[in-house]
């Protein structure tokens, strides 16, 4: 009667999880179509918005320093591959936390087979950010080749390196929202500078004049997400911009240490 | 399978006077905090393939207990080992071996069938897809279980089931359930019962369970622990506690005097009403004649009924320090 204990098991690493949470949420957003027809439609809406509301202000202010319009609108599109596939990855992890936190669910967590963290940094995926993401990366695809752009394997190489190293940015800021979610409880107004600061992303670095932008590069590097990879592509990244992802595995680290610190001060909600 | 000696858990809590904004302004300042004591040095220890009942009032500390147990909450101060392993040091590892049921707080997807929540569960564990039909099949059947329907749509009783059955697919050694029949019927009660000594007789798989409902206790478990203010007050096999049951008598007495006024020395009346009150008396063949000829000679009786006691009422004095446990297994490790 011992036939599960027999076989020694696995547990499934970072990206089967992930791969695991999307088909759950996709099969949970099937179960409601027209619902998840709408969000879909709307989530693109919502993306596509804020692309209209850049070149607004692009044109207001005559350009950006250095960028041309076509230039802008593959930045643009690159923004919107990049939001897409944070909100396809990592959307709902900061509601997930909250929510269970709050709610003294989160123990749930603590007697699962994957750590902790991990368990909680799989369970936000967002299946509705797929169109952002398809729109980004058409929209990207159509763009290059406007642009007449023929990425080397390196650039190519370079783009990617520095697109994971922004993850892995992002991955520390969650991690650090939810170890302060673990003894703060409620986030609330935490939550909205959380996401003002992360604005700052949505605009080539050149808009920041001297100090701001080496910050935005290389002390907390926001660059990271759409900026440098864009500048990659078009054939003109700063020196030394490499720093930036040393910055983003240096701030892991610090994230994943603070994390295990709260993690071992949990104290459960309720009975 | 669990053993453990002096476990103490003390959580920091804020001490607040009264609830007055003032209060709460001035706590933005500064606060204060008393420490609270959930568990003092508890010794537990459970053989492996028993059904142990862990039972308390709200705010005993079982929870506190359960969740140290599972990994959750590290301990102030103690040991414990489950499976050979402390369980919030080697987490990772041991949490495989267990399975947990907290009655209210779920871990099937709301708006999916059950099943479709055991095949993610499948995947966590990493079960062997043959191992996981086979148990799937014999939980399912054992519980008589709907697992093709939306857990939305299911009664209490019915995802109850499905999440018992959740926490046994990977045939974990040790079970926790924090109190799974909450909000059931009566007949759903019965089903997760029976289920429950179906799978300990089949698997052998040990089991703690934490229930408010003591039917659940008597009609399940093999041995209780009676936690209160983070101590055990007892610790034994249920059936010492039947003993202790059937040898006690419970007299309702109606007087013709205000209860208060009434002195009987020998015996505490526990006053029910002005006029009422009652009293537990041992069944004794030896003294329960000469005790209640004293008692109808001694006060001012107009009506008396005498009955049996029930398990809550036993346990309610125990609580209420009016029973004297010393002679039974108090605090003791079940052997």
């Amino acid at each position: 009667m011992s036939a599960v204990n027999q076989t020694r098991r696995r547990t499934p690493h970072f990206a089967q999880l992930l791969a695991l949470d999307l088909q759950m949420k996709l099969k949970r957003a099937l179960a409601f179509r027209l619902n998840f027809a709408a969000n879909l439609a709307i989530s693109l809406g919502y993306s596509l918005i804020f692309s209209v509301f850049q070149f607004c202000v692009y044109t207001g202010l005559r350009g950006y320093p250095g960028w041309r319009a076509d230039q802008m609108l593959f930045f643009q599109a690159v923004l919107l591959f990049w939001t897409g596939s944070v909100d396809l990855l990592f959307g709902g992890v900061r509601d997930y936390i909250d929510l269970e936190i709050t709610y003294g669910n989160f123990d749930r967590l603590f007697v699962s087979p994957p750590q902790v963290l991990v368990s909680l940094l799989s369970r936000g995926t967002n299946v509705q950010a797929s169109a952002t993401v398809l729109a980004g990366a058409l929209g990207s695809a159509v763009m290059l080749a406007r642009l007449g752009l023929h990425p080397t394997w390196l650039e190519a190489l370079s783009f990617a390196v520095f697109f994971v190293a922004g993850l892995l940015f992002y991955v520390a800021l969650l991690v650090v929202y939810s170890a302060c979610t673990l003894f703060m409880v409620k986030m609330e107004r935490l939550r909205e500078v959380f996401d003002r600061v992360l604005f700052f992303a949505s605009f080539p670095a050149d808009l920041y004049a001297g100090a701001g932008k080496a910050v935005l590069i290389f002390a907390f590097p926001l660059a990271l997400w759409v900026y440098l990879p864009v500048q990659t592509l078009l054939g003109r990244l700063e020196n030394f911009a490499a720093l930036a992802v040393g910055t983003a595995i240096a701030s892991f680290a610090l994230a994943l240490a603070f994390w295990r610190r709260q993690e071992r001060r949990y104290v459960s909600a309720g009975g | 399978m669990i053993e453990v000696v002096g476990l103490s858990k003390n959580y920091q809590v804020r001490a607040r006077q009264s609830s007055s904004v003032w209060q709460s302004l001035r706590a933005l300042f500064s606060r204060e905090f008393r420490t609270v004591s959930a568990l003092e040095g508890v010794d537990f220890r459970v053989p492996e393939g028993r059904i142990h009942g862990l039972i308390g009032r709200n705010g005993s500390g079982k929870s506190t207990l359960l969740k140290i147990l599972c990994g959750i909450l590290h301990p102030s101060a103690g040991t414990a080992r489950v499976n050979g392993v402390v369980p919030w040091a080697d987490r990772h590892r041991y949490v495989r071996d267990i399975g947990v049921v907290f009655g209210q707080k779920s871990q099937l997807t709301w708006e999916l069938p059950a099943v479709d929540s055991f095949h993610l569960h499948r995947s966590l564990y990493g079960i062997e897809p043959a191992a996981f039909e086979y148990m799937l099949e014999f939980l399912c059947d054992a519980f008589e279980a709907v697992v093709d329907r939306p857990v939305r749509s299911l009664s209490l009783g019915e995802r109850m089931k499905c999440e018992i059955i959740c926490a046994l697919l990977h045939e974990p050694k040790l079970l926790f359930l924090d109190e799974p029949t909450i909000g059931l019927d009566l007949v759903a009660k019965e089903q997760v019962r029976r289920a429950v000594r179906a799978i300990n007789a089949r698997l052998g798989t040990t089991v703690i369970l934490t229930s408010h409902d003591l039917s659940d206790v008597t009609s399940v478990c093999d041995e209780i622990s009676l936690l209160d203010r983070g101590r055990f007050l007892y610790q034994g096999p249920i059936a010492d506690l039947l003993t202790v049951v059937s040898s006690r008598k419970l007299l309702r007495l109606t007087l013709r005097e205000p209860v208060s006024s009434c002195r009987w020395e020998s015996l505490s009346l526990i006053p029910t009403g002005e006029f009422t009150a009652e009293v537990q008396l041992s069944a004794d063949a030896f003294t329960f004649q000469p005790t209640l000829q004293r008692l109808l000679s001694q006060l001012p009786i107009a009506d008396l009924s005498i009955e049996s006691l029930q398990l809550e009422q036993v346990i309610g004095a125990i609580y209420r320090g009016e029973l004297d446990t010393s002679n039974w297994r108090k605090a003791k490790p079940a052997a």
